[in-house]
């Protein structure tokens, strides 16, 4: 499953890079949209129809709020660490960090709130975090566990990854993934505001 | 995407209900299979046309790398972690 993710990605990277003109290109966009749509629609009629997975979800009770803490949590130490390798300050990795895969609004927020350069590390970091995500799902669904990977995606597992992450797993695991994603999609703007205020 | 949500939300629905016929049901895997390498192709067109992520892959390239590959570790690990928490079964009462 990752060698086709990363061939069709390739192969429309090439495309796009290469081959169709800008006028073709440019509805790229709304393609995906529309292809999303669909595809989130018969990943919806696959978990309606499996209805043992809510039964199980309602076990999880609130401790099922610790995956998208967990993934939040664990995405902004680990850039803090890796950002004081590179020379950013405290702030300016954790708020990469904090774009949790939502690569618009974080390189937006960073390029108006701190510098044209670090919007667009935001937003490089988490479109190569979304790519990566589609490849590694798979490995770790089938090499760790289910639980864990809801986590590559961040904020993307309650759209973009989500069908990947329903193929790879199951409706049990792909119900916790897309209220994770939604959770982490609402507090994404926060946490990028209040980290870049950081003044160390 | 809140529209996609509203059709996820429309197809949990309809997959609750019943109202999706079994043998087009069956088919579900198959459309989300191609459904889905199409999106990743044009997903791949929208990153090769755009000069913005290009050029900051150029430039920036690889601290963005070892910044993304720094959040899905921490993410991982972290849930990893808290898995047995997560996942313990509440004791039956009775």
């Amino acid at each position: 499953m990752s060698w086709i993710i990363l061939l069709a990605v390739m192969t429309g990277t090439a495309a796009g890079y290469f081959v169709l003109p800008a006028s073709i290109s440019r509805y790229s966009g709304t393609f995906i949209e529309v292809g999303v749509c669909f595809l989130l629609f018969w990943v919806g009629v696959d978990i309606g129809g499996s209805r043992e997975s809510f039964v199980k979800i309602r076990q999880y009770g609130w401790r099922i709020f610790l995956v998208p803490a967990g993934m939040a949590v664990g995405s902004i130490a680990a850039t803090v660490i890796a950002g004081r390798l590179l020379g950013y300050s405290v702030g300016e990795a954790g708020a990469v960090g904090a774009g949790l895969g939502w690569y618009s609004l974080s390189g937006v927020l960073l390029t108006e709130l701190h510098s044209v350069r670090l919007g667009t590390v935001a937003f490089v970091t988490n479109v190569v975090r979304e790519l990566i995500a589609f490849v590694l799902i798979p490995v770790v669904a089938a090499r760790i566990g289910h639980l864990e990977a809801i986590t590559p995606g961040g904020s993307t597992c309650m759209d973009t990854t989500l069908p990947v992450i329903a193929r790879s797993t199951g409706p049990e695991t792909a119900i916790i993934a897309f209220l994770s994603g939604v959770l982490l999609t609402s507090i994404v703007p926060v946490l990028v505001t209040l980290l870049i205020k950081l003044p160390f | 995407m809140w529209l996609c949500m509203m059709f996820l939300v429309l197809g949990i629905v309809l997959g609750v209900s019943g109202k999706i016929p079994a043998k087009v049901a069956e088919k579900s895997a198959g459309f989300q299979f191609w459904s889905l390498l199409l999106i990743l192709f044009a997903m791949g067109v929208s990153i090769g046309s755009s000069d913005e992520i290009i050029e900051g892959f150029l430039s920036i390239g690889l601290h963005s790398v070892v910044f993304a590959a720094a959040a899905i570790i921490g993410s991982l690990v972290l849930v990893r972690m808290l898995k047995p928490v997560i996942q313990h079964k509440r004791e039956d009462p009775r």
